[in-house]
């Protein structure tokens, strides 16, 4: 069993999606989109880390740019293991999902 | 359009060399963003933020790391250890050593600057102390007069309290039952209880101010003489005269009190002993010690202006002028230059331990570059290599401090002994000593490590992992320097030592003027006091004693002193402050001491002033060629000069001889009474003679104990706390150059091991073993004459400032310099040669084989 903690969840998700264009900004960007709620850069970092660790992500250096006072990116891309992890604890949550009846809720 | 400075400052110190550069730019792009969204201020506010919210991911990430990496270090550390045993002993115990003395000598200074700073109200007590002038010459002394601590509390409401001690400490016998005591007593004001810290155990202070026969006793005394019973309310008879009652039982007062007694006995009761009801009154007599107590918050400088006129006003032709200074100060200012002088030496031991340390360390961290290539390689960054060095000084430094603390306890009571101050082992683990302890601890390690961190650190894996040359001559310079610096700082230590030693001994063989041999004293107390004449006759039937003087004081320490003499054509600015001595007509023969002009006194003067004889140093400053006739006026009391005797100390003897007066007065109309009876014994049978003086003493005056001390002894007793001192001074020096011939031999031994290959090709050329222990030896022998070069006129100029202080000087000559330097030589020479001895008598198919 891979276990993904919340904010690994999401970040891992939102490298996903942002494909080819997942760093330390646009991450937060999406985040912030997603979920309305601003992380400050050292909350991203911890997971990232942790993510690519464990594999799941796929650190490379990307182009740097002027906004960043020249300073290349550094760029993340999923890799076969996060997906798996992924798929795996969308499976999960469904499982236990699918056994609460909507009016338990309230 | 920039973040912070500082904040990104802070940014950089947190994140490691391969990510400085994504992360910082994910910062300044997240930056670049909020200022075109919010603008600038609120952008630098975000960034500022974003990095505060950084640190503690930071300080988790790398405390995670550490731990991974700390093992290994230690590990590393540890091998390294057991692997040159030899040098890490002389590393470690070196150091040890070195914060080991450190950490006492601290103990001692924080002892004496804490001396009499248990006084609670200690910032708020003032001593009075008395400017004199003697015509242009002008002395400040502790003494003050008896009447102007009572006149300043009434006339300054800034004054809250004073009190006065009489000026020295009486030996009185005490009797309970029929118990005897000899005792020491103090007179001093009730007072002393209110401005003083001086617990009472038993008993109220405010009885102290009853009536003059009270009594307080400190507990070892109370407990002493009564025992368990409860003192209060006793009565103890003194001196077989007068009845005392208990009214206290004070704290044993604590070592570190310049004010020391057993027993309090109020002041005032020595207008009735010295029959001079103005004793306590008059504005002249010096003999007594005056503190204040002032209101918190007073100007020292506007008070002192307030009443330097106030003796003046009251008695017009006076020399004094009185002044407040802090009490905390008094000891301080006496003992600074010890003080100084034994920090100096702490530091200095520390020092030299700390170069030995560095040395050994950056020696031997050739060693390290080929780990710290490998490292390098596998990936390690110049500050993780620098770190562990660092790490690896302190965890060296810590162990040496272990060993330090556990030496410390064992040589407490040594030291104990040898301070004569009663170190308890909670003074060890006092906080502030500890902390400042723990501080060198570390301040040690980094000095240490930062030699290797630095330097190895910075090799480049290539050429290291190539076996290029690594261990630089910078290196090796730098090693030089410091041992120059180390044999500097042993030689300065020990030109020192040997001037001090010196310096003492010239003051204890000093000629004083009399002979101070066999010569015995015994006080005049009870009926002997007014049988004087026919005691000296009944002791002399015995052949053992020479000759008896009755005196008033003993040469040791003669106190009693005045100025305002008038003399025949005195210069009016001339106004000397003359001590005088009581004698019999049988003085000169008694103490030996010579005449230079004149005659001596005649049993029965038939004179009708009170003749005197002066000292030399008097009759230099009345400057007639012949003084012997001339008369002598102070006051009202008028004397003749009859003799002149040569000068003769009767202070310690680093003060200067002052002028003195030798008077003759068995009537007592002029001056005091005798108080002592000195004898020159004959030498021979010396035990049976003091039993003949005890049967005849006791038989004068039954009921006193017969109690006797010999001059040369009590002389001695004056120079017991410069002695004991100086044996600290020497004891530390001696552990100073030890310390630096252990790390000298660590470096030789070094040195040796480095050449070993160079030697075994010179054997097998044909060098012969002294040509190779010269070789070794002589580099060595160089550096250390260079430290001489150094220490030398550091030394004379440090010593000339210290002698200052002495009326009568060594000289500081080339003979001690000489000694300092051939002994410097000498002991590193011993050092080395043990080294080089052993690498030269290697074998060389030993050291070639692997070729």
């Amino acid at each position: 069993m891979k276990m993904l903690s919340r904010a690994e969840e999401i970040i891992l998700l939102a490298i996903l999606q942002l494909g080819d264009n997942a760093y330390g900004i646009s991450i937060r960007d999406f985040i912030r989109e997603a979920t309305g709620s601003e992380w400050s850069l050292a909350q991203i970092y911890d997971p990232l880390n942790r993510l690519t660790h464990k594999g799941y992500a796929h650190k490379a250096k990307g182009s740097p740019s002027a906004e960043r006072g020249g300073r290349h990116k550094c760029l993340y891309t999923i890799t076969k293991e996060g997906k798996e992890a992924l798929q795996e604890i969308r499976q999960m949550q469904d499982s236990i999902w699918n056994d609460v009846p909507d009016k338990a809720l309230g | 359009m920039k973040p912070p400075r500082l904040a990104k400052f802070l940014l950089k110190q947190c994140l490691w060399e391969g990510e400085v550069s994504e992360k910082l730019g994910d910062f300044e792009e997240g930056f670049y963003y909020k200022c075109q969204e919010k603008g600038l201020n609120a952008a630098r506010l975000w960034y500022s933020l974003q990095v505060l919210k950084y640190i503690p991911t930071f300080l988790k990430n790398t405390i995670y790391w550490s731990f991974a990496m700390l093992k290994n270090y230690i590990k590393i550390a540890m091998r390294n250890i057991l692997r040159h045993k030899g040098y890490s002993f002389i590393n470690i115990t070196g150091l040890a050593l070195g914060m080991a003395c450190c950490i006492l000598i601290l103990l001692w200074v924080k002892d004496e600057v804490g001396t009499n700073m248990f006084h609670e109200k200690i910032d708020s007590i003032y001593q009075v102390r008395t400017i004199q002038h003697y015509g242009s010459d002008v002395q400040t002394g502790s003494g003050s007069v008896p009447i102007l601590g009572p006149t300043l509390r009434e006339e300054y409401p800034e004054v809250l309290n004073a009190a006065r001690y009489e000026n020295g400490q009486g030996q009185n016998l005490l009797e309970y039952g029929n118990k005897q005591f000899r005792e020491t007593c103090q007179k001093a004001d009730p007072e002393i209880f209110e401005v003083f810290t001086f617990p009472f155990l038993l008993g109220d202070p405010k009885d102290t101010f009853d009536d003059p026969y009270v009594m307080v006793l400190s507990q070892t005394t109370a407990e002493r003489i009564f025992g368990s019973e409860i003192p209060i309310g006793k009565i103890l008879t003194l001196d077989r005269n007068e009845d005392f009652r208990i009214v206290g039982v004070i704290e044993d007062i604590p070592h570190n009190s310049t004010h020391r007694f057993d027993i309090w006995i109020p002041l005032q009761l020595s207008t009735k002993w010295y029959n001079r009801p103005n004793y306590l009154s008059t504005w002249y007599n010096m003999g007594f010690r005056t503190y204040l107590e002032m209101a918190p918050g007073i100007d020292v400088e506007v008070f002192n202006e307030k009443i330097f006129n106030r003796i003046r006003q009251s008695h017009p032709e006076t020399i004094l002028e009185p002044l407040i200074y802090p009490f905390s100060q008094v000891y301080l200012d006496y003992r600074m230059d010890n003080i100084r002088i034994f920090s100096v030496i702490a530091f200095v031991i520390l020092f030299i331990a700390c170069i030995n340390f560095m040395n050994l360390s950056t020696a031997r961290s050739a060693h390290r570059a080929r780990e710290v290539g490998l490292r390098k390689v596998v990936g390690a960054h110049r500050r993780q290599v620098i770190h562990q060095f660092f790490g690896e000084s302190v965890l060296f430094t810590c162990l040496s401090l272990l060993i330090a603390l556990g030496a410390v306890l064992l040589l407490l009571p040594a030291f104990r002994s040898l301070t004569a101050k009663p170190f308890a082992l909670s003074q060890v683990l006092d906080p502030t000593v500890l902390l400042g302890v723990v501080a060198v601890t570390f301040v040690t390690g980094f000095l240490a490590g930062s030699y290797p961190a630095l330097f190895l650190s910075g090799f480049r894996p290539i050429t290291v992992l190539k076996g290029s040359i690594v261990a630089g001559k910078r290196g090796s310079m730098f090693r030089k320097a410091l041992v120059v610096l180390q044999f500097a700082l042993s030689i300065m230590l020990i030109i020192g030592t040997v001037v001090i030693l010196n310096q003492v001994s010239l003051m204890k063989n000093k000629n004083l003027g009399f002979d101070k041999e066999r010569v015995l004293s015994v006080r005049l107390e009870g009926d002997l006091i007014n049988s004087v004449e026919a005691v000296k006759v009944e002791l002399l039937r015995n052949s053992g004693i020479q000759s008896i003087s009755a005196t008033s004081h003993s040469p040791t320490g003669v106190y009693n002193n005045g100025d305002g003499w008038d003399w025949e054509g005195r210069d009016p600015n001339v106004n000397p402050l003359v001590t005088y001595f009581g004698v019999d007509p049988d003085f000169r023969e008694t103490f030996k001491m010579e005449l230079v002009e004149g005659e001596s006194f005649r049993p029965t003067t038939g004179h009708t002033m009170t003749s005197v004889i002066i000292n030399e140093r008097f009759a230099e400053i009345m400057g007639h060629p012949n003084v012997v006739g001339k008369r002598l006026s102070g006051g009202d009391t008028h004397l003749q000069i009859i003799g002149v005797v040569k000068d003769f100390h009767f202070a310690p003897v680093h003060r200067e001889i002052g002028p003195a007066i030798v008077y003759f007065d068995p009537t007592y109309k002029t001056f005091q009474r005798y108080r002592y009876l000195f004898m020159r014994l004959n030498p021979g049978n010396i035990p049976a003679t003091i039993s003949h003086i005890e049967k005849t003493i006791k038989s004068f005056n039954p009921g006193f104990p017969f109690e006797y001390q010999f001059l040369d002894e009590s002389y001695d007793r004056l120079y017991r706390g410069i002695e004991r001192e100086m044996a600290i001074v020497r004891t530390f020096t001696a552990l100073a150059i030890l310390i630096s011939c252990l790390g000298l031999f660590g470096l030789a031994a070094y040195t040796a091991e480095r050449r070993t290959k160079e030697i075994g090709i010179r054997k097998v050329m044909g060098a012969s073993v002294s040509g190779i222990v010269v070789l070794l030896s002589k580099e060595y022998a160089k550096w250390v004459l260079v430290a001489n070069v150094l220490a030398w006129p550091a030394s004379y100029f440090l010593m000339k400032g210290w002698l200052q202080k002495y009326a009568y000087r060594t000289s500081l000559g080339i003979p001690v310099f000489l000694l300092a330097a051939a002994s410097a030589v000498l002991i590193a020479q011993l050092t080395v040669s043990f080294q080089a001895i052993k690498a030269a008598r290697s074998n060389p198919s030993d050291s070639l084989r692997y070729e």
